[in-house]
């Protein structure tokens, strides 16, 4: 019941838009009811069609993602905790920060075809970025005072490194993590529909040029329901590994 | 001499990936079909910018862009600081912020062009639609963060609602706000780019798109160059714009 | 019961809706400031003196009694209480002199200006009305604080710990600031404060308040005359005698708030 409240304006939108579509108060073929959207999403998912394309999709994001995280927390931590590498990768990532990486999309096609490659390659160059970054800013706001008391205790800077620097600085990571996850879900789903035989993007652009209107619906709400559901896990997946966060109690 | 030296220094990292991507065709160890050298590339820029190609789609595009971002910051920064403020507002939002923010917004693409046709309008609706999340947001937490004394104070010098609002709250937000127009920024050069290459006539993402298919290839990199250094210029531009008017904020 | 400011019967009861409980900071206070009398009100960690002054300010409705400021109720914040905060509420964005003027609201722009200079000399800020507040120390932001809270004239001057979030000196200084702009002003002032010292220095009367729930424990009265040299009462005997007493009096509720366990800081999520 509370969940119906919460979500109230929502499902009102959504009443409005079905009988909107139903008294055919806009064009009724670029405007189909929800309720043949949802019930379409609901059969492609029977079929097969959908979980073939979304794993197809889930698939390249998650090895570039992958390869973002592998490198880029690394790379981040080591960023706030060296000023000489800080110094040298800075440059790089405070040019590519702002540049729109999509237009990089010929290179990755050149060199990689129109594979899954690119997608991989183009996922892990934009995701890097928000992954990289945020480590930074995690692991340079750990507490001086933190460093200290382990080093007086004797720890050795690996020590420091993995049971200091690394936890203290989880929750930047994870908000690096967060934002990554939106910019690869982005990314792929956009090159797959400016190049691609295969994923939800594919099927979202293949059908809007074949004005199978429904189709695109769908698979547009395929899409919103995939980034929703990995949102909520990695707040889940987060909620647990920052349990000890201080939230600051209201005095 | 000893400056200039060392800013090359600073930005070593920078040099190494561009002397790479001069040094590897030439070098015949990619093939200069695929990757043309760097030098051919920012010739092709110069070539372009002569005979007019370059700079009316970059007009295109970044007219289209400002337009966009204007409506994102104008409705973004009023709809944040109004969810912040009531309750009631804030109650009706979030639950459509929230179901919507996952979905990445080149989802829309094709919808927008369906709806809206392939001309300006549907770029600048897109460009909206994606540049008005982060606006709101953030504009939500800043003034969610803004300090109750200062409300206090100002309601106890007599303020009214509508004069707190402008004289208070917004410059209290401020900094925060203008960290979220940077972001709406960055995202807005994507959409950007990113619906030019899948429909339209015109723009640089379309003049990307264009020459691939056309296997211009050389024209192709120098579009994308010319991309990278717009992107980066107006990203500069905007923060030293930002740092000058927040001059008066303390470092954290 | 008659005063600037009466307050009958005020009490505050926080309700934590998700959990159903009720915390009661405040509960049956009672007390009169008189005109242009100097009352400070002392009392433990978490007794609820902020939110009696703060009831007092009209930024928190009372769930019991009232408050009256000149013969009217209290029901919100209002120009004849001018606040002054512990952390200065400055408005980072705005210049000393900005911000001085910012309560003004009679008179010519230029009018204005320089009736807002004036009171930044009165606190002896002259030569900073272009600074920013990040360029100036606590003691200065606070003067700036007074002096805009000073500069649109209030009737009634209510201070929230003002000088708690300054280095031990810097306060000294500032507590003799204050004599020197009260005595010059005579305004009514209710003072917030957990030192004792500065109680005892400062005010005409001093309400001690209770542990929570918050009453009036014991009104206290300050017998020395004004002008008062703040140096000199620092060696007085009677000033000494009078310290103690009042710590005595505070002691007993800052244990009573330790032993009964609730703590100072209110229910833990």
């Amino acid at each position: 019941m509370r969940v119906l409240r919460r979500y109230a304006s929502v499902l009102l939108l959504v009443a409005l838009w079905e009988a909107a579509a139903r008294a055919q108060l806009f064009n009724p073929v670029l405007f189909p009811p929800a309720s043949r959207i949802a019930g379409r999403l609901v059969a492609l998912t029977a079929d097969g069609t959908l979980l073939y394309h979304a794993g197809q999709s889930l698939g390249r994001m998650a090895a570039g993602f992958a390869l973002a995280l592998l490198v880029g927390i690394p790379l981040g931590l080591a960023m706030g905790r060296s000023r000489a590498v800080e110094a040298f990768f800075a440059p790089i990532f405070a040019f590519g920060f702002p540049v729109p990486k999509i237009g990089l999309i010929p290179i990755f096609l050149l060199f990689f075809g129109l594979g899954h490659g690119s997608k991989v390659a183009l996922v892990f160059v934009d995701a890097l970025f928000p992954v990289v970054l945020q480590s930074f800013h995690g692991a340079q706001l750990v507490e001086a005072q933190l460093v200290w008391s382990a080093r007086a205790m004797g720890d050795s800077d690996l020590r420091i490194l993995r049971r200091v620097v690394w936890p203290a600085s989880l929750p930047h990571v994870f908000t690096g993590i967060r934002l990554g996850l939106v910019v690869a879900l982005i990314v792929v789903f956009l090159s797959e529909m400016v190049a691609a035989g295969s994923g939800l993007g594919h099927v979202m652009i293949l059908a809007a040029r074949n004005f199978k209107i429904v189709e695109m619906y769908t698979a547009i709400l395929a899409i919103g329901l995939i980034g929703f559901v990995l949102d909520k896990l990695l707040l889940a997946i987060r909620a647990r590994v920052l349990a000890w966060t201080e939230e600051a109690v209201p005095a | 001499m000893a400056r200039a030296l060392a800013v090359l220094g600073r930005n070593a990292s920078l040099l190494l990936v561009l002397a790479a991507w001069e040094g590897l065709p030439r070098l015949g160890l990619v093939s200069p079909e695929i990757l043309p050298p760097f030098s051919v590339a920012l010739a092709n820029v110069g070539l372009l910018l002569r005979e007019g190609e370059l700079p009316r789609h970059v007009l295109f595009s970044l007219s289209r862009q400002a337009a966009g971002l204007a409506l994102g910051v104008v409705v973004g920064v009023t709809l944040g600081v109004l969810m912040a403020w009531s309750r009631g507002v804030c109650a009706f939002f979030e639950p459509i912020l929230t179901l919507t923010n996952p979905i990445p917004k080149a989802a829309l693409i094709p919808l927008f062009m369906l709806w809206f046709g392939i001309g300006a309008v549907a770029k600048i609706m897109l460009i909206f639609i994606g540049t008005i999340i982060p606006i709101v947001i953030s504009a939500y937490h800043g003034v969610g963060d803004v300090n109750p004394n200062y409300l206090w104070s100002a309601r106890a010098m007599g303020d009214g609602t509508w004069r707190i609002l402008w004289r208070v709250v917004l410059p209290a937000a401020s900094p925060q706000i203008l960290a979220g127009i940077r972001l709406g920024l960055i995202v807005s050069l994507i959409v950007l780019v990113g619906s030019e290459m899948l429909a339209g006539r015109e723009g640089l993402g379309w003049f990307i798109a264009f020459t691939m298919e056309t296997g211009q290839y050389d024209l192709t990199y120098a579009s994308m160059l010319t991309i990278a250094v717009i992107g980066f210029a107006y990203d500069r531009l905007y923060l030293w714009l930002m740092r000058g008017l927040l001059a008066w904020k303390e470092s954290p | 019961m008659t005063g600037k400011i009466v307050a009958r019967g005020v009490g505050k009861t926080f309700r934590d809706a998700r959990r159903g409980v009720g915390v009661t900071a405040l509960q049956s206070m009672t007390l009169a400031v008189r005109d242009r009398e100097f009352v400070s009100i002392l009392g433990p960690s978490g007794c609820g003196k902020s939110t009696f002054l703060y009831i007092v300010a009209g930024f928190v409705p009372a769930t019991e009694g009232e408050v009256l400021v000149d013969g009217r109720r209290v029901t919100g914040p209002g120009r004849d209480r001018g606040i002054v905060f512990q952390e200065y509420a400055l408005f980072p964005w705005q210049t000393v002199l900005q911000n001085v003027t910012y309560g003004l609201r009679a008179g010519s722009a230029a009018e204005r200006e320089a009736r807002a200079r004036e009171f930044v000399r009165m606190v002896g800020l002259e030569g900073f009305e272009s600074h920013y507040p990040r360029e100036l120390s606590g003691g200065m932001k606070q003067r700036v604080a007074l002096a805009r809270t000073l500069a649109y004239d209030p009737d009634v001057l209510l201070m929230d710990e003002p000088f708690g979030a300054l280095d031990t000196q810097t306060r000294s200084l500032m507590q003799e600031e204050l004599v020197r702009i009260w005595e010059a002003n005579q305004k009514t002032i209710l003072f917030v404060t957990h030192s004792v010292e500065e109680a005892v220095l400062l005010s005409d009367r001093i309400v001690v308040m209770t542990a929570r729930p918050g009453t009036v424990k014991k009104v206290v009265g300050v017998p020395f005359g004004r002008p008062r040299v703040l140096e000199a009462l620092l060696t007085d005997v009677r000033a000494m005698e009078l310290r103690g007493e009042v710590w005595h009096l505070v002691k007993e509720e800052v244990l009573k708030a330790g032993r009964d366990g609730a703590g100072a800081r209110g229910p833990r999520p």
